[in-house]
């Protein structure tokens, strides 16, 4: 991998942390925020393939956890399963149709979602089913609206080259 | 092309590379919490701290001038002053017997600005920049009420968790009729915060004030924290829970204050008095003769 990529990489996880913790707050409705950061996670395995998408979900969850030390590790087992996840999905479908991509960047941010949820829920199967509806959904949904907006965006400010590289 | 043997080689390494990932996020997730908050420190300044370095980029350009903030203190102390003072004066006649008793402790506030916000949904978190000394577990108010107590800091940076955290429970009470509770925050029934577990009998009315109650020490008394709402019946219980909505508005705090509270002057003369000793070292019997060696 080139210098390029990492910096490109550096730069992405930036964009991502900053929208986190800034712009998406303010785009929240009902409490619910795109998560951009995992969308990350998910456009890299697409690029770039299996073992960087889940070392890059392990790392970023942890990078997310840190800050919430009585979850750490969750968010890591969270991304790294979404990447796994995505790669094993994404060898039977045509995942450069855009449509077809954000279809599964949804799929995969359930995957990973559903993971926080059983451990957030705890034993209890009713309240999981709340949580999932009232937050698992609503997050996946929102994130594979916004995302898509955003990887066009910067393909535009490419002029159309792939930011990772690869296939997306 | 990628040959099938190429793919399924590839295949085999993502997969046991996840269940490496798997059994460390698992190893993470079951240490100690001291071990958690050692190991989350020492990636925070090791391995992240050029990403972390983007926090407090945003939200610290949304300029408010010092005046607004000399202003929004004054009012911060003044309203928890009243709020204070009103608590003072409903237990004033419960407290009449014990006079004598230490004096309360005095509270500080510390102005602090926002300059990160996470709203991940198994609980808010802000980052604020404090002006001055911030340690763990100190309360944190806006001139609405209580938002919320301090997790973690470093340096000048706060991590606050906000009444909108999974883990936050405020020991509460009805400013009107005293009933107490303990208040929390639940993802399953995230539009309010709730009172849980409380006998049906408890009197709690719509509209009645909720404040800090001061027990748990941690956060100081009498800070308001929201009014009730309504209240239903938990039928696998038979108790109940009240609906409280919040004096804070949720995400849109830019500046808050820290309360830290400051422990009383050691004066002898806030303390019980010591019963006077006889002469043999044992107390005097009431209305009885004083004992002689």
């Amino acid at each position: 991998m080139s210098v390029r990529f990492w910096v490109r990489l550096l730069i992405a996880v930036w964009g991502a942390l900053i929208f986190r913790l800034t712009l998406g707050p303010r785009l929240a409705v009902l409490g619910v925020q795109p998560d951009l950061m995992a969308a990350l996670v998910f456009y890299l395995t697409l690029a770039r393939g299996a073992v960087p998408g889940i070392l890059a979900g392990f790392l970023l969850g942890l990078l997310v956890d840190v800050d919430q030390p009585d979850a750490l590790g969750l968010s890591s087992l969270a991304w790294c399963t979404m990447a796994y996840a995505t790669a094993r999905i994404s060898e039977a479908l045509e995942s450069t149709d855009p449509v077809v991509a954000a279809l599964l960047l949804l799929l995969v941010v359930l995957i990973g979602e559903t993971v926080r949820c059983v451990f957030v829920a705890g034993a209890d199967p009713g309240r999981m089913v709340v949580i999932w509806l009232r937050w698992v959904l609503p997050t996946a949904l929102y994130t594979c609206i916004v995302a898509p907006l955003a990887v066009a965006l910067v393909h535009g400010a490419l002029g159309g080259s792939r930011w990772f590289g690869g296939r997306t | 092309m990628p040959s099938p043997g190429s793919s399924s080689r590839h295949r085999r390494r993502g997969l046991l590379l996840w269940i490496v990932c798997v059994i460390l996020s698992g190893i993470l997730f079951v240490l100690p919490p001291t071990v958690r908050n050692g190991i989350s420190s020492g990636l925070e300044w090791s391995l992240f701290l050029p990403v972390r370095a983007v926090l407090g980029w945003g939200e610290r350009s949304l300029f408010v001038s010092r005046e607004n903030v000399r202003l929004q203190k004054e009012l911060t102390s003044d309203r928890t002053k009243i709020a204070e003072l009103g608590e003072a004066g409903r237990e004033n006649e419960a407290l009449r017997r014990m006079l004598g008793m230490k004096a309360r402790s005095e509270s500080n506030i510390v102005a602090a600005r926002v300059v990160g916000r996470s709203l991940d949904w198994p609980g808010e978190v802000l980052w604020v920049q404090v002006s001055g000394v911030a340690r763990p577990g100190t309360a944190v108010v806006t001139p609405e009420g209580l938002l919320g107590r301090v997790a973690r800091v470093a340096g000048e940076r706060a991590q606050v968790e906000t009444l909108w955290h999974s883990r936050i429970a405020v020991s509460v009470l009805d400013g009107r009729s005293r009933e107490q509770g303990i208040l929390r925050w639940d993802p399953a029934r995230p539009g309010w915060l709730w009172i849980d577990s409380v006998p049906l009998q408890s009197d709690f009315r719509v509209g009645d004030p909720i404040v800090t109650s001061g027990l748990g020490e941690v956060f100081p008394k009498g800070i308001r924290v929201g009014h009730v709402v309504g209240s239903e019946e938990d039928p696998r219980t038979q108790l109940k829970r009240v609906r409280v909505e919040p004096g804070v508005r949720r995400g849109i705090a830019s500046e808050v204050f820290l309360i830290e509270e400051r422990p009383p002057e050691d004066d002898a003369s806030d303390r019980f008095p010591e019963p006077d000793m006889t002469p043999s070292g044992m107390p005097p019997l009431p209305g009885g003769p004083v004992p002689q060696p």
